[in-house]
């Protein structure tokens, strides 16, 4: 366990640096050292750098740790592996939020950026916690998992349709802004947002530390935890919550990245051989934040000058993971 | 006392009407009791024990613990074991049995060395210490009772409250848990109250036995329940009789055919003759001429049916010529 972690810090670190030298251009550490000391001397160095590549490799981490926990919790209250934002349609409420806020009106195009960000932020929470609030409302009198699963993906789609039938309504100005947001990406995140989502996925990460234990009561039996003295509703109310923010705030700024969510948690699972809150939730974090960092990379395109839409590559990881999942679980999931 | 219950009523309550299934009870449980709670599908025993561990609201009266109402009382104070299943995946015996001891340790559940011996002899009164770092889906259904009654004791709770402990298990396994919860009472001085459908092993092993039915409870002493005859009204029916030389209910079969048994055998041979008789519908009649079973020895069965004499190696083959003829 040590060791694993160890080797996955060593990682992180790694793919940090390598993430915060790679783009369009090459910078060397030299240059970069440069650039920070001497900004007015490399003018073009610096804004890339300050601008573009730490709001980036800051995003990646934040982004890596932020949905494979979401995604962690779901799974855990559902009791159900294959549970995560993006296949519970939690990451599709959280655009419908989006798209109603931009839709809402160009004159909101006038607010400053700060207020804009809050309040893309604060409607993709929303849309995120509406739709996790009606597929636990579901899962309560639905217990076989596939259907639950069904259920996800119809909120999900409902909430695309409402979002097509939005963007036909809407002018070209704010359907170019709504279908650039909607590829996902890492890059372009403004300062602010990567501050707004930096504070509150640490806060979310921080707080389900504090739940760890209950959350292994709670997955192995709802009524032995309630005898263990865990006050259950509270619980799923708290993991309901911090798993919307998390999912929502990072839906809001970097768009729907799907599949890190569902797949993270089961690769740390495998990874330690273990479901102990205690021990997957801290790995969780570093596979997370280390796969999206190398998802980061490869869609730089080493050479190239263009860059891949981030969804495509998690995507390219992770639909695996899922069908390894269903395959291994093949038992349950019939039950 | 560790448990007593005051004027307490059960039942399911929903919007605004409830339905309630048991009024007025006023139990009372001592420490190394064994109780068995028997009764018929339906009754509300379940009910009861949900009740009892705050899973369900009472719909009227009181429950104290300890002469403490159970509203107010530590989450320490009682543990239980039901029939739902677990889910499990990626957990260790040890894991689950460790679950026992959330509400003695810190925010992130670390244990001391304490901790971790009240487990591994809670495990090890179970006899399980074998497969702690097993993965506990792994286990079979007696195990998994095994574990559940580890976790149970690991929280070190004057009562334990356990919901069919034996469905689902074989005969061997059935008997084992009965006796060591049995045990268990006396070992640890817990109470420990059970339902059950295993009416005999419940006799055998019970200190105390709850009669449920839809007229309430009736408490007492297995033996007493038995001799007043409470325990025999439970299962009023044509079906079922209570067989007062083996002390265990059985099924009342229909005896309609008479027939001679004699035996020169010993005892085993001669009560599973006369048990295959039963079965096949005769009844003994001594001097009846036209159909006799004599045991010869214990290999050696003899029928002599209307004058005409045939000799068998088996009870298969007494069966099929009594079957057939």
């Amino acid at each position: 366990m040590t060791i694993r972690i160890l080797l996955l810090s060593i990682l992180f670190v790694v793919l940090s640096l390598l993430s915060l030298l790679t783009g369009s251009v090459w910078i060397s550490p030299s240059e970069i050292y440069e650039a920070l000391t001497n900004p007015q001397l490399n003018v073009v160095n610096h804004f890339i750098f300050t601008q573009l590549r730490l709001s980036k490799t800051i995003a990646a981490i934040v982004v890596g740790m932020g949905l494979p926990i979401s995604g962690l919790m779901m799974q855990t209250l559902y009791r159900n592996p294959l549970a995560g934002p993006f296949v519970l349609g939690i990451s599709s409420g959280a655009s419908l939020g989006v798209a109603l806020f931009v839709f809402a009106g160009s004159s909101l195009l006038a607010l400053s950026p700060w207020l804009l960000s809050l309040g893309l932020g604060f409607f993709a929470i929303l849309g995120a916690f509406l739709v996790m609030l009606l597929v636990l409302t579901v899962s309560i009198s639905i217990r076989n998992s596939a259907s639950l699963l069904v259920v996800g993906i119809m909120v999900g789609s409902l909430s695309t349709a409402l979002v097509s039938v939005m963007q036909y309504y809407s002018s070209p100005q704010l359907l170019q802004r709504f279908v650039v947001w909607t590829f996902g990406s890492l890059g372009g995140i403004h300062w602010n947002e990567i501050i707004v989502m930096t504070l509150v996925v640490s806060f979310s990460i921080v707080f389900s530390f504090g739940l760890m234990k209950s959350m292994n009561a709670l997955m192995i039996n709802e009524d032995y935890a309630k005898g263990l003295g865990i006050k259950v509703n509270y619980l799923k109310i708290k993991m309901i919550v911090l798993s919307s923010l998390m999912a929502g705030i990072i839906t809001a700024y970097a768009g729907p990245i799907a599949f890190i969510g569902v797949a993270i948690p089961h690769l740390a699972r495998n990874f330690i051989h273990t479901s102990d809150h205690r021990k997957t939730l801290p790995i969780v974090l570093l596979l997370g934040s280390n796969m999206m960092l190398i998802c980061d990379l490869i869609s730089q395109l080493p050479g190239g000058t263009t860059v891949l839409p981030i969804n495509s590559v998690t995507a390219l990881f992770g639909a695996p993971i899922v069908i390894w999942i269903v395959i291994k679980n093949r038992s349950f999931l019939n039950s | 006392m560790i448990l007593e219950t005051k004027n307490l009523s059960i039942g399911y309550s929903a919007k605004n009407k409830s339905k309630i299934l048991q009024s007025s009870l006023n139990l009372k449980l001592k420490s190394g009791n064994l109780v068995s709670l028997v009764g018929p599908n339906g009754v509300g025993k379940s009910t009861l024990l949900k009740t009892l561990c705050k899973l369900i609201r009472p719909i009227e009266g009181e429950i104290c613990i300890k002469g403490e109402s159970l509203e107010s009382a530590e989450s320490n104070a009682l543990a239980m074991v039901l029939t739902q299943g677990i889910y499990a995946h990626g957990f260790t015996v040890f894991d689950v049995v460790s679950l026992g001891r959330y509400p003695y340790t810190n925010w992130i559940g670390k244990m001391t060395a304490h901790d971790v011996q009240i487990i591994e002899n809670a495990m090890a009164s179970v006899h399980i210490g074998h497969l702690a770092h097993q993965s506990a889906m792994q286990l079979s259904d007696g195990e998994k009772q095994r574990m559940m009654i580890a976790k149970a004791l690991a929280q070190e709770t004057p009562l334990i409250i356990l919901d069919e402990p034996t469905s689902h298990l074989d005969l061997v396994n059935k008997i084992e848990i009965i006796h060591l919860l049995h045990q268990l009472s006396r070992q640890h001085s817990k109470a420990i109250l059970m339902v059950t459908h295993e009416l005999d092993l419940a006799i055998q092993n019970s200190d105390e036995m709850w009669i449920m039915s839809q007229e309430g409870i009736q408490m007492g002493c297995p033996e007493d329940l038995i001799l007043d005859g409470r325990l025999q009204r439970l299962f009023q029916s044509n079906q079922i009789v209570f067989n007062q030389d083996q002390l265990h209910f059985q099924r009342n079969h229909l005896l309609s055919k008479p027939i001679w048994m004699k035996s020169n055998s010993d005892g085993l041979a001669e009560k599973l003759s006369f048990q295959l008789l039963q079965k096949l519908g005769y009844y003994l009649e001594a001097g009846y001429k036209d159909c006799q079973l004599e045991l010869l020895s214990n290999q050696t069965w003899q029928i002599t049916k209307n004058n005409s004499v045939f000799q068998f190696e088996n009870l298969a083959g007494v069966q099929d010529f009594l079957r057939n003829n």
